[in-house]
């Protein structure tokens, strides 16, 4: 099952809610009941907080279904049945199908007789809390449905709900998106900061903001309102700063290191490189800008230089200090200065005979450059 | 001379080089002998002159070194550094020549000039330098066959030179092969036993040598002269020809002398220009700092330390400046040997392994005599490259699947050998399996060489994660076998490792140019 949007899910869930008999004003006799309790973290023995979920009740299932399957979805109706959402999970193997919906399951084997009653609760699953994600972070009312399905055809033989109350520690996904696009707009502020690290904002520059903005924020997307409003304050901005106005980088990184994932902030950096080679050369100044970012970004230096291989040719860097272009840092000693350029050789001179000439030539100017910072720093 | 029937004939090495080439045979015994050329030299410059006057007769070596100021647009040299590439070609007369066909001029004027020394060569091996990849091997066999030879194998150079050197005396321990030769260097260690030579790793460098230390000596000249006249002393580029080799010669009197005194003659007007050592060793020292690197790399990869080498020796006529040898004497404490002779022992050696080869693989068809020289050296080389396959397994930290380069077979690795390793179908109902034979040490794609692409079929309707048997295997013979086996089914696809690339030829085009160039008169 594969849902292109929220209002398929509800759709979805709301079938499923429906066989549960949650509609109805009388639940059957003998019906199925299921009931969830929480297990809190336990740093001693390394155990993450869960829930277990158990079953009681009556099971009708004709000869040839017995052999069962239980499954379990989980909704958030915090903010009522009409707006609910799907708890996502984490790990592929607990996702149903195409969709990051979590759905578990897991075999109840055979059962013995054509009307099994369990008279007792038995527990069904274990579901740890970090296999899942919810909408949002704090208190959540969340619905759990487990189905009972025959484990041949996956035609459902019973099914039941229940609700309960989870105290949400880790952020959601509404909430992660949220910080992700408002880290976006941060991530505009930073690659205005490189392109001003010189000179003005020039006009390619300029264009390569607007089209990663309409491309990624989803804001630009929204309406024809909001994306002339995004456009206005991008031109606005570029105005400012060419008139002089400052961009506090440091404050700008620090909340984006709040919002994001390292996997995000090393995505920021990369629109900041391609901004610094707009023009068709990197200066040192934003050579400069860009190493800044990258260290209130948390990035770590071997990361950044990494990446600069990447995504900055040597030959379109206008930088004096050869040590900035093969990963020598001031902190370094002699020694982890060689290794730093003895690895980097190793890298760059078994790239010298790739096929595609522009490695080439960066390979060329990389072991021109590394021989050169030996020469400086080593001998 | 002689006719065919007469000839002697012969097991050669060739030392295709940037600047010289050079042939030797095995003689009765077993020993390698240099062949002089037509002209009587030992060495043959590598260089090409296309006659304009005469279009019927190519001039390589000497004969084209001396035309080539005549008309430098009908001059080649250096054609090595472009082996493999399929960009390089040279215009003359309407009809490109690629570095393999220049090459093959080159291999042809060594051939001929043995058959006017009364032999008929036989079998030959040419010498590589250890870094080549298989696009520039391949070429280099090419280039062989289409000049007439029988190409029964490659050696890389360091290993060539070793070989030749374990010949002429007894030596134990771990040697440093240092090959600093006219456009390439090699830095090779190998652990001798007497005459058993394991190779323990090589590092090559395929744009250090010594035109480029000309280059920097030109530089120095035109330096010079622009601050004494304001003007440029190389205005066009046919006049370059001229000064290289000034500056040729200026580093070579360096190597020998502290200063080098020579009169410029330039368009602006002539100057004495004085060059010290110093001035030169000042110009050459981001090349002598990468050479420092790539010693650094080679011990770093044989996990040794410069105090457990006990012996260098020195390959390659680049090897004779001082400094390099001053370096290599302040960094392992002891100078380097210089018994053997620089320029000719590749060559000396390659005719050792194309004794060798034949004494593995057509034991009967090796003379008595040559066996018997050859019978007690036994060599080990390695692989000089990694090879891998493209994969795209899961991200532990994104849970996303990424492509990458997956190392199967790595550098350095001892020759014979095979690794085997199992990869997983990526979907459910996968019906075919692309597969790519890689060469470079990189994880990232983009920076390897994709040096083969083939297809295997997969029954339909299975599960994703079915495992599939990769095996890479690399012989003696610098040879490589892939398979690739779906487990399940067995069914399976045994790679002929010929290289993809556009540019790379057939046996149908390797015989037609074979053909063209056997009508083509090499003087």
């Amino acid at each position: 099952m594969q849902f292109k949007g929220l209002e398929q899910f509800k759709s979805w869930i709301w079938d499923k809610l429906k066989d549960t008999g949650l509609f109805e004003h009388h639940r059957p006799e003998n019906q199925l009941d299921c009931s969830v309790s929480l297990v809190t973290e336990n740093h001693q023995q390394e155990q993450n907080g869960g829930f277990v979920v158990k079953i009681k009740g009556s099971i009708h299932a004709p000869k040839d279904r017995r052999h069962t399957v239980a499954q379990i979805v989980i909704t958030d109706v915090t903010d009522g049945i009409s707006k609910a959402k799907p708890a996502h999970s984490s790990l592929e193997r607990w996702q149903m199908n195409d969709s990051s919906v979590f759905c578990y399951s897991t075999e109840l084997g055979r059962l013995p007789k054509a009307v099994t009653k369990l008279a007792e609760w038995i527990t069904v699953a274990e579901i740890k809390a970090d296999w899942l994600t919810l909408p949002r972070t704090g208190k959540r009312d969340l619905l759990l449905v487990v189905s009972i399905l025959s484990g041949k055809s996956g035609e459902k033989i019973a099914s039941t709900y229940c609700n309960f109350i989870y105290e949400n520690s880790a952020l959601g996904y509404i909430d992660l998106q949220e910080n992700i696009e408002h880290a976006k707009i941060l991530a505009v502020t930073l690659a205005f900061a490189v392109a001003v690290a010189d000179n003005d904002v020039a006009d390619c520059e300029l264009e390569l903001i607007k089209s990663w903005a309409r491309t990624n924020i989803a804001a630009f997307n929204a309406s024809n309102r909001s994306k002339r409003r995004l456009e206005k304050a991008i031109n606005r901005t570029a105005g400012l700063l060419n008139q002089g106005q400052q961009i506090d980088i440091s404050s700008v990184c620090t909340e984006i290191v709040k919002l994001t994932a390292h996997q995000q902030r090393r995505d920021i950096l990369e629109l900041c490189m391609y901004v610094a080679k707009a023009t068709g050369t990197v200066t040192e100044g934003k050579f400069n800008t860009l190493s800044d970012i990258a260290d209130s970004l948390e990035i770590e230096s071997e990361q950044f230089f990494e990446m600069t291989e990447r995504f900055l040719p040597p030959d379109i860097c206008q930088v004096k200090d050869i040590g900035l272009l093969v990963g020598i840092t001031s902190d370094m000693s002699k020694d982890q200065a060689r290794e730093r350029l003895n690895k980097q050789y190793k890298k760059w001179s078994s790239r010298v005979t790739n096929f595609d000439p522009e490695i080439r030539q960066q390979a060329a100017s990389m072991l021109k450059y590394i021989a050169e910072a030996r020469n400086e720093y080593i001998e | 001379m002689a006719n065919n029937e007469s000839k002697k004939s012969a097991i050669a090495g060739i030392d295709l080089g940037t600047t010289f080439s050079s042939l030797a045979v095995l003689n009765a015994i077993g020993k390698p002998e240099i062949v002089p050329n037509s002209e009587g030299e030992r060495l043959t410059p590598s260089a090409i002159f296309f006659d304009e006057e005469n279009s019927g007769v190519i001039r390589v070596g000497l004969e084209a070194i001396n035309c080539r100021h005549l008309n430098p647009k009908r001059s080649v040299r250096w054609v090595k550094r472009h082996m493999g590439d399929d960009s390089y070609k040279i215009n003359i007369d309407g009809r490109d020549w690629t570095a393999v066909e220049l090459s093959a001029l080159i291999l042809k004027k060594l051939k001929e000039d043995c058959s006017v020394q009364n032999y008929r060569i036989q079998d030959v091996v040419i010498s590589v330098p250890a870094h080549f990849d298989e696009i520039r091997r391949k070429a280099t066999m090419d280039a062989g066959t289409i000049a007439g030879l029988n190409v029964i194998g490659i050696v890389n150079e360091p290993v060539a030179a070793a070989l030749y050197y374990a010949t002429t005396r007894t030596v134990f321990g771990k040697v440093l092969v240092y090959d600093l030769g006219g456009g390439t260097f090699d830095v090779t260690i190998m652990d001798m036993k007497d005459h058993q030579m394991d190779i323990i790793c090589s590092q090559g460098d395929h744009e250090l040598g010594g035109i480029d230390f000309d280059k920097q000596v030109l530089e120095i000249i035109e330096q010079k002269y622009k601050d004494k006249f304001s003007k440029e002393l190389i205005s066009a580029e046919e006049e370059r020809a001229k000064y290289e080799d000034e500056a040729e010669d200026i580093k070579k009197t360096l190597s020998r002398r502290n200063t080098s005194k020579n009169i410029i003659y330039g368009q602006a007007g002539s100057m004495k220009v004085e060059i010290t050592r110093e001035i030169f060793e000042d110009a050459i020292s981001p090349l002598i700092s990468r050479i420092g690197i790539m010693l650094d790399v080679a011990l770093e990869e044989a996990k040794l330390k410069p105090s457990q080498i006990d012996k260098i020796l020195l390959v390659g006529g680049s090897s004779r400046i001082p400094i390099v040898r001053q370096r290599l004497e302040k960094m392992f404490g002891f100078k380097p040997e210089v018994t053997v002779n620089v320029d000719e022992c590749v060559t000396l050696g390659a005719a050792i392994h194309a004794g060798l080869t034949i004494a593995r693989e057509n034991p009967d068809a090796l003379p008595a005599g040559i066996a018997t020289g050859l019978k007690h050296i036994r060599l080990t080389d390695v692989c000089n490259h990694s090879y891998g396959t493209i994969c795209a397994p899961i991200d532990e930290k994104t849970g996303k699947r990424v492509v990458e380069n997956r190392i199967i077979l790595e550098k350095n690795t001892p020759l014979p050998c095979h690794v085997a390793k199992t990869f997983y179908t990526v979907s459910e109902g996968q019906t075919e399996l692309e597969i790519t034979i890689t060469q470079g040490e990189d994880s990232d794609v983009k920076f390897v060489n994709k040096i083969a692409t083939h297809k295997l079929k997969l029954p339909p309707g299975r599960p994703a994660e079915c495992p599939i048997k990769v095996t890479y295997s690399y012989d003696v013979n610098q040879r490589m076998h892939c398979h690739f086996e779906d487990v399940r089914s067995g069914r399976a696809l045994e790679v002929k490792f010929s290289l993809d690339r556009q540019g790379d030829m057939q046996q149908q085009d390797i015989k037609e140019k074979a053909e063209h160039l056997s009508s083509v008169k090499v003087q």
